[in-house]
């Protein structure tokens, strides 16, 4: 494995939670062979499509939201070594209730679906591996449930500029906006701490 | 390019290095300096810490060689060696080889704490006030021992820039460190 390569920064993510040993490590990594490239705007998926891939973000940025009425509903975002998909519709093979967006330029690698459930009837541990990775992920989520129900405006913005500081320098206002539930007018009135 | 030019980009450098840790590091927490992306990697007070155990050394052997010279007035042209730009060139940050790190230079011992990036800024202003103090020596003289090859020897003006650059070295790859920070707080999958 080269130095800082995707194949190396895919294989940390998952060593993270469970030390894989070299096969597993090779079984994992021999099977992302699609590169996705997005211009500014594109989409990875639309609402309806459904999903057939998880992604790795090579570089780039990219937001996930669902349309509501007239707005768009910011609910994450994804950059530099985020691994991303609709993932409702990954899990249960149905079509995407979500829009995921290029905010610009961004390269990514994918896995197709068959491939990576297949590997888990023979590899358990990278199973368990990617179960830890979407306990993490289900985490996350409850975190922001609470925050969304019990904090003001003002308090959520603070909790993300602490925890994700880099959020602020990657991804434009109104969406960090969106996703902290307030509009862009309420947020810049929130003085930085 | 000049003793004074010379002694004075270096004083640039070596300011821009204290701003960026201050405006970069300082404001983190530990846990967020204390971070590794993997355990053989060193987190961002581990390349801090590593710097000071150089500064130990060059600090104190800059020192000697200024406190020992001669005065001599007026600018020279500096003059690096063969040896002094084949260790230059080694840790410019712009090579981008991985150098070995001596045992005894290796930061990674347990936990580090505030203080590490304390005795970093003040091993930086003792620096400053050496390369001050050179601007009334010959720079191309009064020789400072290498610390992994005592034997061999780098003139001041070598010496400088060999610190300074290693320095710079490692504060980039701490501003890399920074960079994957993100994984320590937010789950690598987003759903």
């Amino acid at each position: 494995m080269l130095s800082g390569s995707w194949q190396e920064n895919i294989a940390a993510i998952f060593n993270s939670k469970v030390k894989l040993d070299d096969e597993e490590l090779a079984i994992l990594l021999s099977k992302w062979n699609r590169s996705v490239e997005l211009k500014r705007n594109e989409f990875l998926i639309e609402k309806g499509q459904t999903e057939s891939s998880l992604f790795f973000v090579l570089n780039g940025s990219m937001r996930i939201y669902f349309p509501h009425q007239e707005d768009e509903v910011c609910v994450g975002f994804a950059y530099d070594n985020s691994l991303i998909c609709s993932y409702p519709s990954f899990i249960r093979n149905l079509p995407s209730e979500y829009y995921i967006q290029a905010l610009t330029r961004t390269e990514l690698i994918a896995i197709g679906r068959n491939d990576f459930y297949a590997m888990f009837d023979k590899f358990h541990r990278i199973e368990r591996a990617w179960r830890m990775l979407e306990e993490e992920a289900l985490l996350g989520k409850i975190e922001r449930e609470v925050e969304m129900l019990t904090y003001t405006p003002e308090e959520r913005y603070h909790r993300l500029m602490q925890r994700s500081p880099h959020i602020f320098q990657i991804i434009p206002r109104k969406y960090i906006a969106s996703y902290l539930r307030m509009t862009p007018e309420t947020m810049s009135r929130i003085k930085p701490s | 390019m000049t003793s004074n030019e010379l002694l004075s980009s270096l004083e640039k450098d070596v300011q821009s290095i204290i701003r960026k840790v201050q405006t970069e590091f300082v404001p983190l927490g530990e846990e967020m300096l204390n971070w590794k992306e993997r355990p053989d990697r060193w987190s961002i007070l581990e390349c801090l810490e590593h710097l000071n155990k150089y500064s130990q050394f060059y600090n104190t052997e800059l020192t000697k060689a200024i406190d020992s010279a001669q005065r001599e007035s007026g600018t020279v042209e500096s003059k690096s060696t063969w040896l002094g730009r084949k260790f230059i060139r080694m840790m410019h940050p712009d090579n981008s080889a991985k150098q070995k790190t001596f045992a005894r230079m290796n930061p990674s011992q347990g936990t580090l704490d505030g203080t590490t990036i304390e005795r970093f800024l003040k091993h930086q202003e003792d620096l400053l006030k050496l390369i001050h103090k050179s601007g009334i020596v010959n720079i191309n003289r009064n020789y400072v021992p290498v610390e992994f090859m005592k034997l061999l020897k780098m003139n001041l003006g070598d010496a400088f820039q060999f610190v300074i650059v290693h320095e710079r070295r490692h504060i980039e790859q701490a501003g890399k460190v920074k960079a994957t920070l993100h994984m320590l707080n937010t789950p690598a999958l987003k759903i």
